[in-house]
């Protein structure tokens, strides 16, 4: 159950994996793009505080009161009430000084920075004075320094390198008295760098502000170290012309937490749902497998052959329904039970007079089969007879002639002679006669004789000899020599190849009958051209107890139709050189009677002919 | 004969143009207090003279400035009507001289000192005096006091009345001048600035003292000095003779005058200035100069000086209505205390050393009183920025 259960998680686990590596992998996206658009919101925070705080500089530097304030103390109330509403109000660690064409101080905001001494400044101002004694837009903003030591805000506050001043000209341009020296000083705003940065901090969350660059000139740089962040650098040109550097950084851990917090809240939520689904599965599957259970005890029960009908109440609709049917089952299995019974009574009943039946026919068939054999058994054998009567009625028909002939003549030769007209042509005539009849008469009674020799052959126990164990190369090569004499018109050369010394347990003249057969039969009908040179190879090899032996030549062949009928008894392409078309016959009853074998005819690669024997090493026994 | 056409023509049109403005003389002055006076005047002098008078108010702070921007560019006003010490920036302002004798005849000598700087004139003085008093309210003072400790002593009664002791404007540098009086500090000494002096700066530690003490809040601002005295929340407002009418109408017999407090034995002299007609960007020297004339003369009319005295509580600089004015009040007591204050004043040289005192002044004083400098420091810083804008004024010369 806990196992079902468990499977039935499979896919919401692998779904649930699925989807935790797709979120994470959006998360890391999200979150880097969402520490970029942090960063760019920090990077537009400082842009926007210089921005706003050089272009307050710069709106105040154009106020003809603030300008005037530097030549008359008059404006001294406007000009620092103007440089509190738009430069210190809402600022901290900021001041604003007015100087006048003498680099003298003449107001500030607040009031206490007269108390400062800003001959530091004096080199810078005065030049920046000389470089901006007329008018120009935009008005011209540069940073100055206490001196051209490096700045460093992470030094602890009130440090003397703590602080940067922009300053900015002041002008009249409507000066109607002296329209060509409208300079009346300089407004130079100080900065509290470690406020300044500390102020942009209080805003920047989780970022990090790591430099600012201002004019190419390195105006914050934090000590913090950057491979713990994600750095990006925005470089922007304020308002006012200055080009502002700013490195912000994102830590790291920040970004990898956001995911990994996302993810882990995920996963436990994830697991915690899988959990409970897995119990819930649980207590699903025990409550569904219970009527399952009880189900499967009944067709336990039925299977033992207990087809009682169960009475038991089965939650849910479908076990229900199961239930139902398998009662419906075993009250059908019961009836079938029943009605099977009576089939098989009534089907053994006819089995038992079928079979009675069939005892009947098979004694009927036997008999019948016995009828058939011999029925067989004496039509081939009145086949045998009809071709041996054939065979030899023709040489006993020419027989039968001459000697008719030859009586008749002699007959008449000795009426001739007793009524003494016999001549001597007479004589010559019938000596021609009686030669040319007993001439017929030997060739066919030879011929007759042959044959009758030969029918004789055909019966394998007459013909195969004695059995003995042999070795069967050297035998091969006994029998290609004896018949030496029929070879030797042909130029042939005899490839007999096999374990020299391999011993077989045979027949060895049904070997040697096989074997001449095929070698006179390679010398009548495959070897026709009498200058051509040919080759017979035999070759055997032993697989288990089987002997494998293969005979080929490298003659005319045969065609597919004498392939097919070449066993058959009297088939010959001879008929008229002599042939009796029994030889292969024999062959054949030799090798798969008197050997145990098989035989198999086919064209030989080069389409020679091809007998491919497989005969057991050991001969079957055979009755005498 | 083309040509000498439209140089009449063109002469035709400067003229008409000319006469056009001459007909309108803009007036600015600082004296809210003179507004419905110059309202009133403005139309008796049109019925008169034809000449239309343009007046418009400008808070103090304001003014100077507004003059010296006009004045450089061409826009400022044919006439101002103001305090005397402004002829301390007369470079500045482009004042023009008065050198025209008819214009100042019968003015007291000491109203003709305030708008007078190295013998030249460069105002003429419509009231004067200018000075501090102490105002009380009778409601809460029975007898007001007459030295500083006299006064702190009240205190404890005076807040038991659910009221404050005293008001002044702490950071405005005419109110201190009676502080560092009393201990002989003097902002300016012939055409030296004497800001850093024992004197001064022991003037200076004591005015912190008090407002160490709790006595006077740091944030007060005119609205102190006139509105919440005239609403009860202060027993005592030191404020100028310029609010006397006001606060005489306002609070009617609870109305008090007493001459400032002596402190550790020593007077607190305010200083004493005119209100004086000046004439800014040279304009009694331009095309206006009869038109101007006209309007000075008709202000010196002695009625219309009483006029101006009757709204504000100013009294005219002109003698002899002075005197008839003097006479008037013998028997007001608070009119009495005022003319005896009047005669423990110091008069407020119309120099740029004391333009650029008060300059200096503000920026010392401000430094000391939120604590951001010690009182040496304070004592230089004033001096020196004061010597800074005496010598910007003495180059604008």
């Amino acid at each position: 159950m806990i196992v079902i259960a468990a499977f039935a998680l499979i896919p919401a686990l692998i779904l649930s994996g699925a989807f935790v590596y797709t979120l994470n992998k959006t998360l890391i996206e999200d979150s880097e793009l969402q520490a970029e658009l942090q960063a760019k919101a920090v990077g537009d925070l400082v842009v926007s505080v210089f921005d706003r705080l050089m272009e307050d500089l710069v709106d105040v530097a154009a106020d003809h009161n603030v300008a005037q304030s530097a030549r008359s103390g008059a404006f001294s109330g406007y000009a620092t009430d103007l440089l509190q509403r738009r430069i210190i109000r809402s600022r901290e660690g900021i001041g604003a000084v007015i100087f006048d064409r003498n680099l003298t101080v003449a107001e500030a905001e607040p009031v206490e920075l007269l108390l400062n001494d800003y001959s530091i400044f004096d080199n810078q101002i005065a030049g920046f004075l000389r470089r901006n004694s007329v008018i120009k837009e935009p008005a011209p903003i540069e940073l100055v320094y206490e001196d051209s030591e490096e700045l460093n805000l992470e030094q602890e506050p009130g440090a003397p390198k703590d602080q940067l001043a922009f300053i900015t000209p002041l002008h009249l341009p409507t000066l109607i008295e002296a329209p060509a020296s409208t300079l009346t000083g300089a407004l130079l705003v100080i900065v509290d760098r470690k406020a300044l940065v500390e102020n942009i901090r209080k805003d920047l969350g989780s970022a990090a502000l790591l430099s600012i660059k201002l004019g190419g000139k390195d105006i914050f740089s934090s000590s913090k170290q950057r491979k713990d962040f994600s750095t990006f650098t925005f470089t922007e040109q304020l308002n006012t012309g200055l080009e502002i550097s700013v490195e912000v950084g994102v830590p790291l851990e920040i970004v990898q937490n956001r995911v990994n917090e996302t993810i882990r809240h995920l996963i436990l939520m994830l697991c915690s749902s899988l959990l409970a689904l897995l119990f819930l599965s649980i207590a699903v599957a025990k409550r569904l497998l219970t009527p399952f259970r009880q189900l499967s005890r009944l067709v336990a029960r039925i299977s033992l052959g207990e087809y009682s009908q169960s009475s038991m109440d089965v939650k849910f609709k479908e076990p229900a329904q199961l239930l139902a049917l398998v009662n419906r089952l075993t009250s059908r299995v019961i009836e079938d039970q029943a009605e099977l019974e009576s089939k098989v009574m009534e089907r053994t009943e006819l089995l038992r007079s079928t079979n009675d039946e069939l005892s009947d026919t098979l004694d009927q068939l036997t008999q019948l089969q016995s009828h058939l054999v011999e029925s067989e058994t004496n039509a081939q054998l009145g086949q045998l007879v009809a071709g041996v009567a054939h065979e030899i009625n023709t040489p006993l028909g020419i027989s039968l002639t001459a000697t008719t002939t030859l009586i008749d003549d002699l007959k008449k030769i000795r009426a001739i002679f007793d009524s003494n007209k016999l001549k001597r042509s007479d004589l010559e005539k019938h000596f021609a006669l009686s030669d040319e009849a007993l001439t017929l008469l030997e060739y066919n009674l030879n011929r007759g004789a042959e044959l009758v020799r030969t029918f004789k052959e055909v019966s394998v126990d007459q013909s195969s000899g004695q059995r003995r164990e042999f070795l069967l190369k050297s035998y091969l090569e006994e029998v290609v020599a004896s018949l030496k004499a029929e070879t030797k018109r042909h130029n042939i050369e005899f490839r007999i190849s096999g374990d020299d010394k391999l011993s077989i347990d045979s027949y060895p003249g049904a070997y040697s009958h096989i074997f001449s057969n095929f070698i006179l039969n390679s010398l009548k009908h495959g070897f026709t051209e009498a200058a051509r040179s040919y080759l017979i190879a035999i070759s055997f090899v032993l697989d288990g107890d089987l002997l494998h032996i293969e005979y080929t030549d490298n003659g005319t062949g045969m065609s597919d139709d004498v392939l097919d009928k070449m066993f058959k008894p009297f088939f010959t392409t001879g008929r008229n050189a002599g042939c009796t078309g029994l030889g292969m016959h024999i062959v054949y009853n030799m090798v798969t009677q008197r050997l145990g074998g098989t035989i198999r005819a086919s064209h030989n690669v080069g389409r020679g002919a091809c007998f491919h024997l497989i005969v057991p090493l050991v001969a079957p026994e055979h009755k005498n | 004969m083309k040509f000498n056409q439209f140089l009449c023509a063109l002469s035709c049109l400067l003229l008409f143009i000319t006469a056009a403005k001459a007909a309108t003389l803009e007036l600015w002055f600082e004296k809210y207090e003179a507004k419905p006076v110059f309202d009133d005047l403005a139309i008796k002098f049109q019925q008169e003279t034809g000449i239309n008078l343009k007046s418009q108010h400008m808070p103090t702070g304001d003014l100077k400035a507004a003059i010296i921007q006009g004045v450089s560019e061409d826009k400022g006003p044919d006439i101002v009507f103001a305090p005397s010490d402004f002829i301390g920036n007369h470079a500045l302002l482009k004042l023009s001289e008065v050198d025209q004798v008819e214009l100042t005849k019968g003015i007291k000598p000491e109203a003709m000192a305030s708008v007078t700087e190295k013998g030249s004139v460069y105002g003429v003085p419509l009231l004067f005096g200018n000075h501090l008093l102490l105002y009380y309210n009778k409601r809460f003072v029975e007898s007001p006091a007459t030295t500083w400790q006299e006064l702190l002593s009240q205190r404890k009664d005076i807040e038991g009345k659910g009221t404050n002791l005293i008001s002044w404007k702490p950071m405005e540098m005419y109110w201190l001048i009676p502080f560092l009086t009393a201990f002989d500090g003097r902002p300016v000494d012939g055409d030296k600035v004497t800001l850093n002096t024992p004197e001064f700066k022991k003037g200076l530690a004591f005015y912190r003292e008090q407002v160490d003490a709790g006595l006077i809040n740091m944030r007060c601002s005119y609205e102190c000095v006139y509105d919440h005295f005239l609403q009860g929340q202060y027993a005592y407002t030191i404020n100028g003779d310029w609010a006397y009418r006001a606060m005489k109408a306002s609070l009617g017999d609870d109305f008090g005058v007493a001459v400032l407090p002596s402190v550790e034995g020593r007077d607190m002299t305010p200083m004493t200035s005119s209100i004086a007609l000046m004439f800014p960007g040279n304009s009694l020297g331009g095309e206006a100069n009869k038109q101007i004339n006209m309007f000075v003369q008709f202000m010196l009319r002695p009625e219309n000086l009483i006029h101006l005295h009757e709204m504000s509580g100013m009294m005219p600089s002109q003698s002899e209505t002075y005197d008839e004015l003097e006479q008037k009040y013998s028997a007001d007591p608070n009119m009495q205390a005022f003319f005896q204050q009047m005669k423990h004043t110091i008069p407020m040289p119309p120099t740029p050393q004391m333009s650029a005192a008060w300059i200096g002044m503000a920026k010392g004083v401000s430094v000391y009183m939120r604590k951001k400098a010690s009182l040496d420091d304070s004592g230089k810083l004033m001096q020196v920025h004061a010597e800074r804008e005496l010598a910007r004024q003495l180059r604008a010369e």
